[in-house]
Formats: structure tokens, sequence, C-alpha cells
């Protein structure tokens, strides 16, 4: 595998699968041939506070208003979505598509609440944006309903049937994680809506909660190619939920993967050993991002060893050890180390892993692989 | 040529409060008029030195470290006996804090013995930061707001007393903001509603 030129566009009739991630937020950026661009989830570029994605399209000449065809947000974590409404916003030819756990009135209710509650950013506010997005450009198309498309299991959510054929197929959320989804939602809603604060009472910032089991997986079938997009789906007890339900799906669509974007930052919760088995292909091309939180760092190293028992190649895009900031005043120092239990900087430099090769129906190839930033192998995860 | 002396003035302020082990009042004829404090005589005589700390210590300088002549006019105060100077003295210090490291955060998650929070640099220089807080660095009386989305400070610096002891310390601060009302949240569902028509949200 060799890496090719990084500042250039792929070609008309080869396929890109960008993952970007800086150590706290996660986004796909997917080329399908003919200049038709798919982002998936959004993090920001640590120097503009830009989407990574737009910033490199544009960085390789690719016109993002046109060439954005979708936008779609697997869940609402923060580290998912921040920054998901300037994509929205910029590509002015697409549709945007989120987890059919967001299509109940409630999620709705708890967006708009958001708008009185909210004191900073949060995974509601990326929403309300784009449902202003949407309003704006619904008064110009006399489509009976704008927007946003909800995701389900068993859909195709896009198609092409010429040379440079592709499918998309959505494996979750499952109907069961659906009520799940709702039960939290509308409790957070009646949270807020019965629990009017008293005087010492003040605002906060709507913080998204788990589950990860509503995030939506995608199966991409490009020619005789496959490529399994695990999101953040966690592996649950309970088999109507999580990847059981999808190695046990009769409806999924055949063949295995070869190229697997690891879920939930490698972490054990989301390890299924059948998906390795029934749903890849032998040592397969895999790709994850790293997640950094207080004391929350992801994947460690138990986990790393794991992801390289199944295949040598892995990548990752920024290092899983946290970085101290080492601090000038050294009464500040002190201070710090005699109050915190944790403390480590949000890792701020972006990574990029981008995988190119030709459509399978013009080339038979394999994945050459680009490490840009911070990306770097697996193996030298925690180095 | 004599020049008439200020009517006499009480000395106000931070100063009479530094100075109750010896008040006095100014007089036409500048004399001591405590009771328990007999006439000290000249106390400083001017030079250039004298004169910068005085201006730099004070904001109460009315009564408080003039210039006047004893005998004679200030034209020829160069060729006379060097004037009085009455005593600048140090404003009352209050509580100081001196804040070596400023930081807004927001709770991300809470429990009853500590909380983990996003920190971003007030002075934008240091990069954005997470933390984990035993709960006992948060006061008893603001445990309570510690919540997801809360909104905090925390400083680090010095803090100085009424006596000038110096201590280093960390303070965190919960932000109250006004809370919502069940008008604000009937307005919102409402809205939420309106959205779901206008968009075909089905």
């Amino acid at each position: 595998m060799v890496g090719s030129s990084i500042g250039t566009r792929p070609d008309q009739d080869e396929i890109e699968i960008s993952l970007f991630g800086p150590g706290y937020g996660e986004s796909l950026l997917l080329h399908l041939g003919l200049d038709y661009w798919i982002t998936i989830d959004s993090c920001l570029s640590s120097d503009t506070d830009e989407p990574a994605p737009i910033r490199y399209l544009k960085s390789i000449g690719v016109d993002p208003a046109q060439s954005i065809r979708l936008v779609l947000a697997t869940h609402w974590h923060d580290d998912h979505i921040r920054g998901i409404s300037d994509i929205f916003a910029t590509a002015k030819n697409a549709k945007f598509l989120c987890s059919a756990a967001l299509r109940y009135p409630e999620f709705s209710d708890l967006i708009e609440l958001s708008k009185t509650l909210m004191t900073d950013e949060s995974g509601a506010s990326e929403f309300s944006r784009v449902m202003n997005v949407l309003k704006e450009r619904g008064g110009r198309t006399r489509r009976a309903s704008i927007g946003p498309e909800f995701v389900l299991a068993g859909q195709i959510l896009d198609r092409r049937d010429t040379q440079l054929h592709y499918e998309i197929h959505a494996l979750s959320p499952s109907n069961a994680s659906l009520s799940l989804a709702f039960h939290e939602i509308n409790n957070q809603v009646k949270e807020i809506t019965t629990s009017v604060p008293g005087s010492r009472g003040t605002k906060k910032r709507i913080v998204a909660q788990p589950p990860n089991d509503v995030a939506v997986v995608l199966w991409l079938k490009i020619g005789d190619t496959a490529v399994l997009l695990g999101s953040d789906l966690e592996e649950t007890a309970n088999p109507y939920t999580g990847w059981t339900v999808i190695v046990d799906s009769s409806v999924r669509p055949s063949g295995k993967a070869e190229v697997f974007k690891v879920p939930h930052h490698g972490s054990s919760t989301s390890h299924q050993p059948r998906v390795w088995e029934e749903m890849l292909e032998p040592h397969p091309l895999v790709v994850l991002t790293p997640f950094l939180r207080g004391q929350v760092l992801k994947p460690s190293f138990s986990e790393v060893q794991e992801i390289l028992s199944y295949t040598p190649n892995a990548y990752i895009t920024a290092s899983a050890k946290p970085k101290r900031t080492k601090w000038t005043d050294k009464a500040v120092e002190r201070t710090i180390k005699e109050t915190v239990i944790n403390i480590h900087e949000i890792p701020r430099v972006m990574g990029q892993i981008r995988l190119r090769k030709k459509h399978p129906s013009v080339r038979n190839e394999e994945w050459m692989v680009d490490l840009i930033g911070s990306a770097r192998r697996l193996e030298l995860a925690h180095a | 040529m004599m020049q008439k002396a200020p009517m006499p003035r009480k000395a106000s302020g931070p100063f009479r409060q530094a100075s109750q082990a010896a008040a006095f009042t100014i007089t036409d004829e500048f004399k001591w008029s405590s009771a328990s404090t007999p006439s000290p005589g000249p106390l400083f005589y001017l030079d250039p030195v004298v004169q910068t700390h005085g201006q730099a210590l004070g904001s109460n300088t009315s009564t408080i470290g003039d210039t006047v002549k004893r005998n004679g006019s200030a034209e020829d105060f160069s060729h006379a006996e060097p004037p009085l100077v009455f005593p600048k003295a140090l404003p009352i210090q209050e509580d100081h804090f001196q804040s070596l490291q400023s930081w807004e955060g927001v709770v991300e998650t809470a429990t009853s013995q500590g909380f983990t929070a996003r920190l971003w640099d007030r002075a934008k220089k240091s990069p954005d930061q997470i933390a984990e807080f035993p709960i006992e660095e948060v006061s008893t009386a603001d445990r309570d707001l510690v919540q997801p989305g809360a909104i905090f400070y925390w400083d680090i610096g010095y803090s100085e007393d009424k006596t000038g002891q110096r201590m280093r310390a960390s303070l965190i601060r919960l932000r109250r903001l006004p809370a919502w009302t069940r008008k604000e949240i009937e307005k919102a569902i409402h809205d939420s509603a309106e959205m779901r028509n206008k968009l075909g949200w089905e």
C-alpha cells in the first residue's frame, strides 16, 4: 500500500473513504465516483473551527456546495455532531439524514427547549440549526416533506445503478433500540418540563446521554467490494439491539467487508467477535478514531491488542495517549496537581486516514492508505 | 505673599479608618488636634521620591499627602526650610484575589464523588482541557448545582487578606443563570409542533 499525492482530488472513477479525528470527535467523508460525496457525522478542524470534511474538500479543489449530496448524522453525541449544521448549510445540494430514533415529536420538543435552556454548544443546538436550514430551503420547494429523512435498519439510503455502481444500506437502528431511545428522550423532556427550577435554579447545557445503540451503522457496497462503517454502535445484553441483532439479521446484505470502521473508538463494549468472523474478510483494513475524555481513554492498550489480533492492517487518526499541558507558571501547575484528579488537553491536531482505490468495475486493486496529520498505525496508538 | 491655609477638613474615607490611633483635623495653624496624640512636628520633608511615592499610593489625595508650606508661600518654597508633608495613608487592604489562570467550564458528567468538565482558558492562551474534580473542591452551598450542563469558573491565583497574608488558592464558582419558566416551556413545545408541521416531519 503506497500513499498517493495528498493534495489531489480523486479521479472520477476513484473511490475514497476518509476518516477524520483529532482525539475527540469523528467524521467520515466518502467519494463514490463522479464527484459525488457523502459526509457522515462531523468534527471540527483545530485551527479554523471549520468542519474537517469541508476544509479537506476545499484543500483538494472540490466545491463542497455542489459536490456533497448526503449529510448523515449517525447519532447526536457531541463528538459526532459538532459542525454538522455548518456542513449542511454549505452543502446546498444535499439531503439531511439522521437516525429514526430522532423521529419522535419529543426530540423536536427537545430541540426547541434547548433554545431556551442552552448556555453553550451541544448536539441539540446543532440539530436546531440544521432544522433552520431545512426550513429556509423548504420555503423554496413544493415538496410535502422537506426532511430530515429518518434512517432505520433495512433501508437502502442511496444507490447508483450505472457502471460505477454503489448501494448504501442501513444496518441499524433496530426497532427495539428505537423504543429504548424514545424512552430516553421522553424522560429527558419530562425532566425539563416538569421541573421548572426555583429561585436557585440555573440554566444548563443539554448534554447528550447514552445509549449509543440508536447509532446508524452502514454497509456500503461498491461493485463487488463491501465496507462496514460501525459508527458508535455498542454491543448490548439485549439480543434485539447492538451488534448481535445485525449479525443475526436475515435481511442484511450478503458478503464480507474488506474495510471496517471500528465502532465506538475500539472499546470493548462495542466488540462482538462474530462481526469479525461473519461480516469481515480475513485481515480486513480497519480504521478508527481515539476518544480522550478525562479518565475515559479509548482504545486502551488491551483493546488495541484485541483489534491487532484480528488484523495487522489497522490505523488510528491520532494518539490514544493524552497530552498534558506544560504550565509556565509553577504556582498554577502545583495548584492544578493539588486540585484535580486528572487533567489533559482536549486533542486538537486533526488526523486523517485516507483510503483510495479505483472503482472495482474499472480495475481490481488494493486500497492505498494515506496517513495525514496525527494519523498513525494502530500499534503506535500508545506511543 | 501669604497664602491662606485651607479650611479645616476632616480626614475621611479609608484614611479615617486607618488612622484611628492618631486621628487628626487640619487646622489653620496646622496643629494636631488629637487629644491622644501630641503634636508630632514635621513628619516628612518633601523630596521627589516622597512625592512620587505619595502620588502612587493614594486615590484619596484631597487631604492626605498635600504639600503645605510652614511659614510662607509656595513660591519661596525652595528657599525656605523644607515644607511639611503629611503622610500618605495606605488604602485599606480589602481581601484581594490575583488570578494567574482562569477557565470557564461546563460539567459533562457528575456523581456524588466528583465531576468531569471541559475547560476553556478565558484568556485563550492555553489549550482546552478536560479535567476530573473531586466534589470537595466545590463549596457546600454550590454542590447541588453540579449537574451535567452546569457552567462554572475555575480560578487559580493568590488570595491576599487585609493583613497582607498571601495564600495560593483554587476557586470554583458555579454560574447561576436565570432559570427557565413555565411560559418558556409552553412556547418551546408550541414552536416544536409548528416546526414539525412546517417540515412535514412525520
